[in-house]
């Protein structure tokens, strides 16, 4: 386990979060009206990407699925260490992602959790940002924390939750933190794809979308897992223009498959501006996002109980219950 | 995923708006025992009054009627609210429920990115294992979340007993713990378990059953306080599909679908039985070197001890060295590869250094285009028959084994009224097998046909979720499958 984390971020960083010249807080180009909503160029509007998972307190979303839109997010004064993903491979516009399980012994206290080191140290705690408030919306949001918890959310919002194009900005005010300022790009309603992504061994996932159009702030993010029962299940993330389409590397394909094969697979698509805060060791971001589920089927390991169950060109060898 | 389009209930549930201020927060406080509001009182608890009699000598015939319903999240696990809803977490995270006509709520968004097991306390809380974050966590019905308690080894499966407290498997840890839903203070009650799963009471709450993704079992564990006991329960019985002991004779070693055992004569029937070596390990201790056989080769391998029995692995001894006192997926190296701990057939800790590239070729060494051939790995047995590969190098094609068609893989648990157990088989043909209260070999109850049916439950009688139907997940179609048992529920902590 080579993560190098300094898993406890000291409550002091998240306080300096505002203080930090890191894109995504407020600057001249992004100035902002308290009545009148966010003041910018959605074209031009700093974005800076999503925090390091090694780093990240903590996170809002505004998301526009199918049906209905939400906005969600909650801010911690720590790194929970089992949420930090290993990055065991990266090719092309992937990366594969490892869950590890850091394992003490004897176990934790209740309000600790374990590190990879074998120790037990605090479990993060969700912190009180205040008021929250989303402009750029169809309608603004203003949410005040749920308690226990101090979450954020608002699942009543008119959906789609946002216009494509349209400048986005969140802002917290009078919590036990410095407020801070996110901002975000409204994007276009991602459709869900025709059919399910087959993925075999050793070959490339080739996928694809209707794209959005020109001079977009999007990006297309895709996740892709076939080892749901894994003791260590690993995870393939990568990010795309959002130019209509994309291909999972076969390297990483295979390694995927090297990891192991269980469970139901599953892929997710989301089409999202990112965008962040913070310092070296703490930080919040912001996603606007349209996501969608994805069917996945994996060539050899297609559950079956006759011929009937496979798809064309498979048959089903019955003794072990899959399509060959 | 959107099961519904078009019929969502938008419902506020949440005091979360504009000018809406915070709840009340209401601290832990240091008592063991958990406090009032959540402990199921004489009012909260299911009783004989509430439940129809019902006549355990006269069980309906199997299998039952089933059919799909359509429309929910696929989740791991599932809980019956006392509205009629069933509250699950979706997909994307969210923690929703539904009608069992397709409306949704959202509870809590993005509770987390992979739960698992899911219940209801007396009070109306959920508590839901956050997979994702290794850690209990309870969500009230207007989304207010607490960590109960963190630092969980895959909390798997969760049941919530009549006294309030919350019980949770470690899949990754071998064991369950006892949580006061309060403070979160626990206590461990069973340790050394195999990858413990699926968690439910029997019906006088006596006794708690859980099973094994892997080991094929179920054990039952009693007591109090800080003194508790674990005794196995029953197993599922060795498949026939490797063959058994056809042609063999009492003694002889044969294939189980997931590694070696001894045929022997039950019962007039030469039958391939799970066998560990005991006797090998006769005398010496954890960890003392021992020598067994596998497959007619010596091995030289060191005694472990799982489930309090000592006996010498049929692996060598430097891969169970490296994983003793590991746990699952903790890196490991030995006979010079680095790779992990995972169980192996045997349930002891092991480092997984084949590599099922390699073994597949292996298998087939010597061996003509035809012949029979049998793949070994540390973590198991399967064979078939060797095949022209890629190339022409002739290569192992598995008709068998791999645990995957050994009835090992048990998932979700559950328990009727009249103390029988019901386990749900992952991947094979997602069957449910039911085992008698005296244990036993079980009865299959029915093949739902699915790929993944982690979990089950009763219904409450409302909301259209009858006592008697048995309702279970199914992630293949994110729908549950409704089977007809005729039989109800075991009393739960949560009475509507």
């Amino acid at each position: 386990m080579s993560v190098d984390v300094r898993w406890l971020i000291p409550l002091a960083a998240l306080l300096a979060l505002a203080g930090c010249p890191v894109a995504g807080g407020d600057d001249d180009s992004a100035g902002t009206d308290d009545d009148d909503g966010p003041v910018g160029d959605p074209a031009t509007i700093p974005l800076a990407g999503s925090c390091d998972l090694d780093q990240r307190l903590g996170g809002f979303v505004a998301e526009a699925y199918a049906d209905y839109s939400i906005v969600d997010g909650t801010v911690s004064d720590g790194v929970v260490p089992l949420s930090v993903l290993e990055q065991v491979l990266q090719q092309g516009d992937c990366r594969l992602m490892k869950r590890n399980n850091p394992f003490c012994d004897p176990p934790c206290a209740p309000d600790e959790t374990c590190d990879f080191d074998g120790e037990c140290i605090p479990y993060p705690s969700p912190v009180d940002l205040g008021t929250v408030t989303v402009l750029g919306l169809e309608e603004a949001v203003v949410m005040e924390p749920i308690v226990p918890g101090y979450s954020y959310f608002d699942t009543s919002l008119p959906h789609p939750a946002f216009l494509p194009g349209e400048l986005i900005e969140l802002r917290t005010s009078g919590g036990t933190v410095e407020p801070f300022t996110l901002h975000g790009v409204g994007v276009h309603l991602l459709a869900p794809p025709v059919g399910s992504w087959v993925v075999a061994e050793g070959q490339p996932l080739a996928v694809t979308w209707e794209p959005p159009g020109t001079d977009v702030r999007s990006t297309m993010a895709l996740t892709l897992n076939i080892d749901q029962h894994g003791i260590s299940p690993v995870t393939a993330w990568c990010e795309f223009e959002d130019s209509g389409s994309g291909e999972v590397p076969a390297a990483v394909i295979e390694a995927l498959f090297s990891a192991g094969v269980s469970g139901y697979p599953n892929g997710t698509l989301s089409r999202h501006t990112v965008d962040s805060v913070g310092a070296s060791t703490a930080c919040v971001d912001l996603e606007v996002a349209s996501p969608v589920d994805v069917d996945v089927d994996v060539a050899g390991y297609i559950p079956c109980k006759d011929d009937d169950d496979c798809p064309d060109g498979m048959e089903c060898n019955e003794a072990i219950g899959l399509c060959e | 995923m959107s099961p519904f389009p078009g019929r969502w209930l938008w419902v506020m549930l949440l005091v979360m708006a504009v000018g809406c201020g915070p709840a009340e927060v209401v601290p832990p406080d240091d008592d063991d025992a958990a406090d009032d509001d959540d402990v199921a009182d004489d009012d909260d608890v299911a009783d004989d009054d509430t439940t129809e009699p019902f006549d355990c000598t006269d069980l309906p015939a199997l299998p039952p009627a089933f059919e799909l319903i359509p429309g929910f999240t696929g989740a791991e696990d599932f809980a019956f609210d006392g509205q009629g809803w069933v509250a699950s977490v979706s997909f994307q995270g969210n923690f929703v429920r539904h009608t069992i006509d397709g409306e949704m709520e959202i509870i809590k968004p993005n509770l987390t990115s992979e739960a698992a097991g899911t219940e209801i306390l007396p009070g109306g809380d959920f508590v839901i294992c956050d997979v994702a974050n290794g850690a209990l966590v309870r969500v009230t019905p207007e989304g207010g979340t607490t960590t109960l308690v963190s630092g969980l080894s895959y909390p798997n499966g969760v049941e919530v007993g009549l006294d309030g407290f919350v019980y949770v498997s470690e899949h990754n840890a071998g064991r369950v713990r006892r949580v006061d839903p309060d403070t979160g203070d626990y206590t461990i009650i069973a340790e050394g378990l195999t990858n413990p799963n699926g968690l439910a009471f029997s019906p006088d709450h006596g006794t708690l059953y859980v099973n094994s993704f892997g080991g094929g079992t179920v054990h039952a564990i009693s007591g109090s306080g800080e003194d508790w006991t674990t005794s196995l329960y029953a197993q599922m019985p060795a498949t026939p599909s490797s063959g058994g002991c056809d042609g063999l004779s009492e003694g002889d070693e044969c294939f189980l679908d997931w590694g070696i055992g001894l045929c022997e004569d039950q019962a007039g029937e030469v039958v391939c039985a799970e066998h560990l070596d005991e006797a090998a390990c006769d005398g010496l201790t954890h960890g003392d070197p021992c020598v067994t056989s596998a497959l007619g080769e010596v091995v030289d391998s060191v005694c472990a001890t799982v489930g309090g029995t000592l006996f010498c692995p049929k692996v060598p001894g430097e891969v169970v060295q490296a994983c003793d006192g590991q746990s699952s997926g903790d890196p490991c190296t030995a006979l010079g590869i680095t790779s992990d701990c995972d169980p192996s057939w045997e349930g002891v800790m092991i480092c997984d250094v084949t590599s099922w590239e390699t073994v597949v070729f292996e298998a087939c060494e010597g061996l003509a285009e035809g012949d029979t051939c049998v793949v070994v790995e540390y973590e198991g047995y399967s064979g078939g028959e060797c095949v022209a590969g890629p190339g022409g190098a002739l290569q192992c094609d598995v008709e068998w084994g791999g645990g995957w068609d050994g009835g090992g893989l048990l998932d979700g648990l559950n328990v009727d009224v009249c103390g029988n157990v019901y386990v749900t088989e992952y991947v094979n043909y997602g069957s449910i097998w039911r085992f008698a209260p005296a244990g036993g070999d079980p009865e299959l109850v029915v093949e739902t046909g699915s790929s993944w049916i982690p979990n089950m439950k009763w219904g409450y009688g409302i909301g259209g979720w009858e006592t008697d139907v048995l309702y279970v997940s199914d992630r293949d179609t994110a729908g549950i499958f409704a089977v007809e048992l005729g039989i109800p529920g075991k009393p739960t902590a949560f009475s509507p």
